[in-house]
């Protein structure tokens, strides 16, 4: 098994799906507001670029965040 | 068999105590269960289900197919057993054969709640107070045993027929005719050698089987218990040099013995005038006892006679003797009577007056020394505490109903023990140089810890010295329960006879302790006492005694049962010749009582809210033609019944709701609950079933997960545990049952709400926009009911102009008058107006300022009361509760510390409650207040604020429990972080006894355990409080484990330790961000160590049981914990090489390849995990010849990630949503790498995700519900999949989630098929913990 098989899934309204694998570098350092800030940009970023995700997940873990996204959107712009 | 002359002979063993003498003898044992089975399919192959109830401990077996079916045995919670009986038969002065036929002659048995033996036997003493005969009390105890046994073992299993009674009780006639009644058997098979099925059994299965142990060496026997030490740590003995103990006590008693009457020197020729005098009579459980002084205080005369079940009878022969002595002597000017058969003496002898024990017992006291400030008073079956301050009492406790610290305990193991209690215990016991440690706690704890040790071999002196120890521990801990302690200490009550109980107190609490003189009576001389002040000050100085020609009249004594209510209360008539009329007692209301005073004029408040509250039950409306509903009237229905009523109403249906609380309700309650809980549950339980059985199939019962509707102070008001998961509780228990449920969570606006209802009442197909109609009338009709309630409130406080009592607690505990006992009545004919705590006004009062992490509603309401009533002089709290209350054992703290020096009255309730213990609590309280309004009415305001430190962490030391070995994961990360960390050592007996000490005993175990830790550290040399940080999470509830930081810290502040911080992380969202404090990498490392150590456990788990050489696994997994604490700690190491290597080491171990069974082992994380705590569970299992797969400590982890995720869910927290998302990420992440270096050598590896879990429990409880319970479930259907053949559930006793757990593990193990057990612990070793364990293994490997 390789770990990098696992990753971070946006799913995008539609076919297409985005997503991006984990690293351990994006694990690295916590301040005294979240634990993991690079991760968290990440996925900040990508729910800003995907402006109507609704379903985040990670892999070989099915419809663990299954959430409208609309108001991320708004939140993250 | 020497005598037999029996050459071929074979020995085998079983029974509790069969297990050790089947070790020095190198035999195998056999396990009583199976054995007293295995007898019976040889001997009587037609029984299908066998009642088995010996000394100590009574069975269910269920027998199917020659094997085990099911069994249930009683826990640490003894029900009515033989040697109970024994003991009550003793205590009437009857032979046990006498008692047999008197049970079972009679046809009217006296109704006796026990569910605990301590309980029935309290009740059964009270019945002996109110007259009632003694063949009706002799049946009414079998019965009560009976009850108890199907209440409390049989617990709706089913009795398949045919039945057989055995062991050594069913000799007894009695039991045989109560089994019959109460189970309604047409046949019960009683074998002839009935006492003898477990011995027979042992020989049989030993025969058959081939294993003869033959020419067995006995003598090694002997030179086994020559050779015993004790095992348990010693106590200083009793009296040590320079106590100067004798000389204070031994010879005070001479003194006192030689001349404590004054002479009577007037009377007898009649020239002088008659001495006037007055007489004091206390009608005490085990003894009544008068006394006469003059109008100086002298004592004239004094009699001491045991009560022995007889009352009238012990107070006619003491007016005899006094009457013969002095009669001619004295002219009584005045009587007074206390004690527990106050009101039936009065009436009989003609009395002026009649006042509580606690009263009496303090101007007794005061009597002798002005300057006493604490009276301990131990009687038979009852304890008090006095504290007085300036010659008035300023507070008092007795013991709850509850005989663990009372003189009778110390009698019936003196008994047991073959020792006089009144010539040898104190002797034995001042020899004693290393008394044994027993634990205190209930009586039957106690004699299970006495029996443990007696069976390692402790000495005798020892064992009774450490009795001694254990009813002081007892009483400081349970009854004065960290009230203040004065200097000067009267020690009072029979019990002070006992001179090793004396010198238990002098140790123990490390003062000088007086006996006065006359000590065994001052209740009657303080009484004495009191009338002589009142008749002084009376202006009529007649007194009503009838005289000593009393004795002389007959007196008739009969008993009926009132049919006026569906009470069914068995009154008791007493006449006496010459008298018109009768005298009754024992009603629980006052139809009989003669004196009743309905002329007070006070508003009953109480009627009114209740009124007010059924108004919106509309029986005529029930006739219509919707589907029938039933609403049991439990729990918040008496908040919310106007809401759901109005709510069913207009949606279409016809509403059924249950009838007030009544004897009936309960009873049908107390048999149908699955598991031991509190009694609100049990009624609860009573409620539904009463509605089952007037036809009505469905019920809604909403799960109350959150009734704060975010316009509260708190964002979070959790009803308890048991209030949440009634629903489930009750489908589990009535499976045909309909149980609408939806969930309730207010926070969540009105959206949640109609789809929750729209979904429980799918198959009503209701539209949305009907139910939000309906929901619209529906919460206006509840707005309505909380104005008029606030208004009535409001006026009635505003017009208040004397001293009124506030009631508070749960609505449906406090203001049912099925369940409250009537409290408020019978305060208001006393003359004492009380309001319901709910109609204060206490809008607007913030407590967020002290109680911020308060998570309970009623915990929240509670306080706010508290608060009002500490600010308005007039009110008085009276605290109700029921035993065994959770969130209780934490609130009341908080009540006690929020109203400063008022004092308050805490009543605890249950199905044995009796009225008169109740009724003298109140009246001593009043009393109490009284003396205090007048002499010192100041109060003082505390400061101590509970604060969470976080800051400064990096210049500190972190102190972090040792739950487990995972404690070093956290220890290592905050070292890894640059902050110094250290894991306190094992818990101990020392650091128990500590947290026992500064604790009531109600808490749940592992706070005690915690606390005991902390305490213990805080107080050591050498502690630098400024630079230490006691980790303890917190926790939003409903289970009480967020409430143990807020009890510590207060304990702290009471020990003077306000420097000494807690650093308490909430559980939630902000769990993460309080830990982010710490630095970088902290996180991480933790978890990473985590998964790491979990699977280092494993590893030990799996290849332990198969180990050929004893001690190797062990040996490697303590090597690789260190490597592992090393490597988190430092910078650069491998974890996972170090993982890697350790799958080597452990796959180098050479195994035996014999297949063991795998026994699930489930259950509240501390527990389960500390093996203090659970007494090395893990260890007896793989002793049995099984092995462990321990549900992990990642689950509850990524629990409460879940529930953060889902609350940020909720709350739109969008930061806190992508968060905990990344954090899941990063855990599964890490938790797969690790994982991969064990495939394919652990078995036990696979552990499901939060979600799998919440599924897989979902048919038996929600996952709205938060906390253990739904893991647990969730995790032993899991383990159940894989092929686990038993599931053991781990627990603290009274656990909340635990209790909820047993019940709904019953109906799993219906459904799966597969043996399931909870074994409670609560720091006391118990013998039948381990027998249960032992056939429920034995069980478990005939399935696997």
């Amino acid at each position: 098994m390789k770990i990098n098989d696992y990753c971070i899934l946006f799913k995008k309204q539609g076919k297409n799906v985005h997503g991006f694998k984990t690293m351990d570098s994006h694990f690295r350092g916590n301040d005294s507001n979240e634990c993991f800030p690079n991760m968290s940009f990440l996925c900040k970023q990508e729910s800003r670029k995907r402006k109507s995700i609704v379903t985040m997940k990670y892999k070989k873990d099915t419809g663990y965040l299954y959430i409208k996204y609309k108001e991320v959107i708004k939140w993250a712009m | 068999m020497k005598e037999f002359n029996c050459r071929d002979s074979a020995l085998s063993l079983t029974g509790s105590a069969g297990k050790l003498v089947a070790e020095v003898l190198h035999i195998a044992h056999i396990n009583e269960i199976a054995a007293c089975a295995y007898a019976t399919r040889k001997m009587l192959p037609d029984v299908k289900t066998i009642i088995e109830m010996g000394g100590e401990d009574s069975k269910y077996i269920i027998l199917q197919d020659n094997a085990i079916k099911d069994f249930s045995m009683n826990s640490v919670c003894a029900a009515g057993t033989g040697s109970f009986l024994d003991q009550q038969a003793e205590r009437m002065r009857l032979t046990i054969e006498q008692f047999s036929e008197l049970a079972a002659k009679n046809s009217r048995p006296a109704r006796i709640a026990g569910r605990c033996s301590v309980f029935a036997k309290s009740d059964m003493i009270h019945l002996q107070q109110i007259a009632t005969p003694v063949e009706d009390i002799v049946a009414g105890l079998c019965f009560a045993v009976a009850r108890n046994f199907k209440g409390t073992i049989v617990k709706g299993r089913p009795s398949v027929p045919e039945v057989s009674f055995q062991g050594g009780v069913a000799l007894n006639v009695g039991m045989v005719r109560a089994f019959k009644e109460v189970f309604g058997f047409d046949n019960l098979i009683v074998p002839e050698r009935c006492a003898l099925m477990g011995a027979i059994g042992a020989a049989l299965k030993d025969m058959d089987s081939g294993n003869l142990y033959k020419n067995v060496a006995i003598e090694a026997l002997h030179t086994y218990i020559g050779s015993l030490k004790r095992f348990e740590k010693g106590r200083p003995p009793l009296v040590q040099e320079g106590d100067e103990f004798y000389q204070r006590h031994i010879n005070e008693r001479s003194k006192v013995s030689l001349n404590p009457l004054h002479q009577v020197h007037a009377g007898d020729n009649g020239s002088s005038a008659k001495i006037k005098a007055y007489m004091g009579v206390d009608i005490g459980s085990i003894s009544t006892n008068l006394a006469v002084i003059d109008e100086d205080g002298n004592l004239l005369a004094r009699k001491y006679l045991m009560t022995a079940s007889r009352p009238i009878e012990a107070v006619m022969t003491g007016l005899r003797q006094i009457g013969e002595e002095a009669g001619d002597d004295i002219q009584i000017m005045g009587v007074g009577t206390t004690g527990s058969g106050r009101y039936m003496i009065a009436d009989l002898i003609g009395a002026d007056i009649v006042k509580n024990e606690i009263t009496a017992q303090a101007a007794g006291a005061l009597s002798i020394d002005k300057s006493v400030d604490t009276i301990f008073e131990i009687g038979g079956q009852d304890s008090k505490y006095i504290a007085i301050e300036d010659g008035v009492i300023v507070d008092f406790e007795m013991n709850k109903a509850c005989a663990a610290g009372t003189g009778s305990f110390l009698e019936e193991q003196a008994e047991k023990l073959n020792i006089s209690i009144k010539e040898e215990f104190a002797r034995f016991s001042l020899c004693s140089t290393s008394p044994c440690s027993l634990g205190e706690r209930c009586t039957v704890f106690m004699e299970n810890s006495l029996m443990a040790n007696l069976q390692k071999g402790a000495e005798r002196q020892d064992v009774l010295a450490g009795l001694a120890y254990s009813i002081v521990e007892n009483y400081i801990n349970r009854v004065v329960a960290g009230k203040r302690i004065g200097k000067n200490i009267f020690f009072q009550g029979g019990t002070a006879y006992n001179k090793a109980v004396v010198a238990a107190f002098e140790k123990f609490t490390g003062r000088r302790i007086i006996v006065p003189p006359n000590h065994d009576v001052t209740g009657a001389i303080g009484m004495a006492l009191i009338v002589r002040d009142q008749q002084r000050e009376a202006e009529e100085k007649v007194s009503a005694f009838k005289g000593f020609d009393i004795i002389n009249r007959s007196i008739d004594i009969t008993s009926f049962e009132c049919k006026a209510c569906s009470n069914l209360c068995e009154i008791n008539r007493v006449s006496l010749q010459g008298e018109k009329g009768h005298l009754f007692y024992g009603g629980r209301c006052e139809r009989y009582d003669i004196k009743r005073d309905n002329s007070h004029g006070i508003e009953d408040l109480f009627v009114f809210r209740e009124e007010l509250l059924r108004s919106y039950y509309k029986p005529d409306m029930a006739k219509g033609a919707g589907p029938v509903i039933g609403i049991p009237y439990i729990f918040l229905f008496h908040e919310y019944l106007p809401l759901w009523c109005t709510l069913l109403y207009e949606l279409g249906f016809s509403v059924v709701l249950s009838p007030k609380t009544n004897r009936q309700v309960v009873n049908l309650g107390t048999e149908t609950v699955l598991s031991e809980s509190c009694f609100p549950v049990k009624v609860a339980h009573g409620h539904v079933r009463y509605l089952m059985q007037t036809g009505v199939n469905t019920v809604f019962l909403p799960s109350f997960i959150n009734v704060n509707n975010g316009g509260d102070d708190f964002s979070k008001g959790s009803p308890c545990p048991y209030t949440q998961t009634i629903p489930y509780l009750a489908k589990a228990a009535f499976r045909e049952l309909e149980v609408i449920r939806p969930i309730v969570d207010l926070t969540r606006g009105d959206g949640f709400l109609i789809s929750e209802i729209q979904n429980s009442f799918s198959s009503y197909r209701l539209s949305s926009s009907k139910i939000k109609g309906a929901l619209k009338k529906a919460k206006a009709a509840q707005e309505e009911f909380f104005v008029k309630l606030r208004q009535k409130g409001r006026s009635v406080v505003d017009s208040l102009t004397e001293r009124t009592i506030v009631i508070v607690g749960r609505a449906y505990n406090s203001f049912d008058p099925g369940v409250n006992l009537q409290i408020p009545q019978k305060l208001a004919t006393i003359r004492v107006a009380s309001i319901p705590m709910d109609m204060l006004p206490t809008e607007g009062i913030d407590i967020k300022d002290r109680w911020r992490d308060m998570y309970w509603r009623s915990g929240q309401k509670i306080i706010r009361a508290a608060r009002y009533i500490k600010s308005n002089p007039l009110l008085y709290p009276i605290y109700i509760g029921n035993f065994n209350c959770g969130p209780d054992s934490f609130i009341l703290k908080f009540f006690r510390e929020e109203l400063g020096d008022k004092p308050f009255l805490h009543l605890e309730i249950d199905e044995h409650s009796a009225d008169a213990g109740a009724i003298t609590r109140c009246e001593a309280f009043l009393d109490s207040i009284e003396n205090r309004r007048l002499n010192q009415p100041v109060t003082t305001v505390r400061s101590a604020k509970p604060s969470n430190s976080r800051r400064s962490l990096a210049e500190t030391t972190v102190y972090i429990p040792l739950m487990s070995d995972h404690s070093y994961a956290l220890a290592a990360a905050l070292q890894h972080c640059g902050v110094s960390s250290e894991v306190l050592p094992k818990t101990d007996a020392e650091a128990l006894s500590l947290g026992k000490k500064h604790l009531s005993g109600k808490e749940c175990y592992p706070c005690v355990v915690t606390t005991g830790d902390v305490i213990k550290k805080a107080t050591s040399n050498g502690f630098d409080a400024e630079k230490s940080v006691f980790f303890m999470p917190g926790g939003t509830g409903p289970c009480r484990f967020g409430q143990y930081n807020v009890l510590q810290r207060l304990i702290l502040d009471k020990l003077g330790l306000q420097d000494v911080k807690i650093f308490s992380p909430v559980q939630d969202i902000s769990f993460y961000k309080d830990l982010g404090t710490v630095g970088k990498d902290f996180f991480a490392r933790t978890w990473q160590g985590i998964v790491a150590i979990e699977l280092l456990i494993k590893c030990l788990h799996e290849t332990r049981p198969h180990e050929r050489q004893q001690g190797q696994a062990k040996e490697i997994y303590d090597r690789y914990l260190q490597l592992l604490y090393n490597t988190l700690i430092g910078n650069n190491g491998s974890i996972e090489g170090v993982l890697s290597q350790m799958r080597k080491d452990f796959e180098a171990i050479p195994k035996n390849s014999d297949k063991k069974p795998v026994i699930g082992v489930i259950g509240e994380i501390f527990v389960r995990s500390n093996s203090f705590s659970n007494e090395n569970i893990i260890d007896k299992i793989e002793s049995h010849g099984a092995k462990v797969w321990l549900a992990p400590m990642e689950e509850w982890i990524f629990y409460v990630n879940y529930i953060a995720f889902k609350h940020a869910l909720i709350k739109r927290d969008y930061s806190a949503i992508m968060d905990s998302f990344v954090k899941r990420v990063y855990k599964k992440n890490i938790e797969m790498r690790y994982h991969r270096y064990f495939k394919g050598f652990l078995q036990t590896l696979h552990e499901p995700d939060t979600r799998d879990i919440a599924a897989k429990a979902a048919p038996y409880v929600d996952e709205s519900f938060e906390g253990e319970t739904i893991l647990s479930i969730g995790k032993t259907i899991d383990l159940i999949e894989h092929g686990v053949a038993g599931i053991v559930n781990v627990m603290p006793f009274g656990c909340m989630p635990g209790t909820i757990v047993t019940a709904l593990l019953r109906s799993i193990s219906r459904d799966y098929g597969v043996p399931c057990i909870s074994v409670p612990y609560d720091g006391t070793e118990s013998n039948m913990t381990a027998l249960q364990l032992d056939a429920f293994i034995e069980q478990a490997k005939s399935r696997a």
